[in-house]
């Protein structure tokens, strides 16, 4: 599968924006204005969400890098934006 | 099925965290999680997914959740539905609805997406949106045409634009919808739920407006700010006068056995009493329990 550089959501409170891109490896960049806190649950929504996303789309280790500037995101927040960017990128509509 | 009282549905942004996340707290009877017209659409998708993901994540107790999809006329209805009845929300609702033909179409929809994903067929409630002339004139064949039906509500600005008429502050361009909307609900057994007053600013214009819902037998109003829900609430709540009356009505009536019987010289009869039980349920009494 292809996937082209795509963002979804805000630099608004409460709210993160996420960056999806095409990279010869797979990585995960988080900057977040809570990160001391909660580095590691940001770290396990963007995983987990990607492993659903992989399963719902049956693909396996895609190479993209995943960036998020979180401004405070809830969880569902964050799961929301990650899933949605990952469809952008690959041009899931 | 939960029963709720309607005063208040409050409108959220669908593709807003910060407004999804603490509209449970304002206290109003609903919210609505808005897919539409506050959802551009460059963010259809993104809103989408983040009132999917808010549905799983939130606990929203005691306040109806009612997500606003997009309308048939688009292409974004369907995977909205496909999207939200498996989550569950108490109810959705439908834009532009403006026949019986209308929600045949939504019924056939929404039933094959009960079955994909095993959920009891007409277990997803709807609520449709009287937006147009059209619509208004068909008001009773709406409201009675589904099972789903919880409630229909009237949208006034797409209808005043459809009239080719001025939305004003004093309402009377929608005076003959609303009476009609109100009177074929209560024809069809469903709530009605009237349309949006736009100036955030103008607290006694709120005010004026749901007194006059209220009088045309409204069951409630949709909030666009949380300022507005105060003001709806009260004037919507009995006073303690009219509680204390409706009491004595009802175990009048009571001792009397349902039969006609008088009370401080009025007489009292069964819509005496009704319309008793109603007041006393807008003060969040069950009428059962004096």
């Amino acid at each position: 599968m292809d996937f082209i550089r795509c963002e979804t959501g805000s630099l608004e409170s409460s709210d993160c924006l996420v960056t999806v891109e095409p990279s010869n490896n797979f990585s995960i960049d988080i900057k977040s204005t809570v990160d001391r806190q909660f580095y590691n649950s940001i770290l396990t929504d963007i995983k987990k969400t990607l492993e659903k996303w992989c399963k719902d789309n049956n693909i396996n280790n895609p190479l993209i890098k995943i960036t998020i500037d979180d401004r405070g995101a809830l969880t569902f927040a964050i799961k929301a934006r990650v899933y949605t960017a990952l469809n952008r990128s690959a041009n899931i509509v | 099925m939960k029963e709720f009282r309607r005063r208040t549905q409050l409108y959220v942004p669908g593709n807003s965290p910060s407004m999804i996340q603490h509209c449970m707290v304002f206290g109003s009877d609903g919210v609505l999680l808005d897919l539409e017209d506050s959802v551009s659409i460059y963010q259809k998708d993104a809103a989408r997914e983040l009132v999917a993901q808010a549905l799983q994540f939130f606990d929203f107790g005691n306040v109806e959740v009612v997500v606003r999809i997009n309308g048939l006329d688009t292409p974004y209805c369907i995977k909205d539905l496909e999207r939200i009845i498996p989550l569950k929300p108490d109810a959705i609702r439908l834009p532009k609805t403006s026949s019986k033909d209308d929600i045949m179409k939504y019924e056939n929809i929404i039933s094959k997406i009960e079955k994909q994903n095993g959920l009891e067929v007409g277990s997803t409630k709807i609520v449709p949106m009287l937006e147009t002339a059209v619509a208004i004139e068909n008001a009773y064949e709406i409201a009675a045409s589904s099972a789903r039906i919880i409630a229909i509500t009237i949208g006034g600005e797409d209808l005043t634009a459809d009239m080719k008429v001025k939305r004003t502050k004093e309402g009377k361009e929608l005076y003959w919808a609303r009476a009609k909307v109100a009177l074929a609900a209560s024809a069809a057994k469903v709530a009605s739920l009237d349309t949006v007053f736009s100036d955030v600013n103008d607290d006694e214009g709120l005010r004026s407006d749901t007194m006059t819902i209220k009088e045309l037998g409204f069951d409630g109003k949709a909030c666009i700010n949380p300022r507005q829900i105060q003001i709806v609430h009260e004037v919507y709540t009995p006073s303690e006068n009219e509680i204390s009356a409706a009491k004595e009505i009802i175990l009048a009536a009571r001792k009397n056995e349902g039969g006609v019987v008088s009370l401080n010289g009025k007489m009292i009869d069964y819509p005496v009493v009704k319309r008793a039980e109603t007041t006393l349920q807008r003060a969040g009494i069950d009428p059962n329990s004096i």
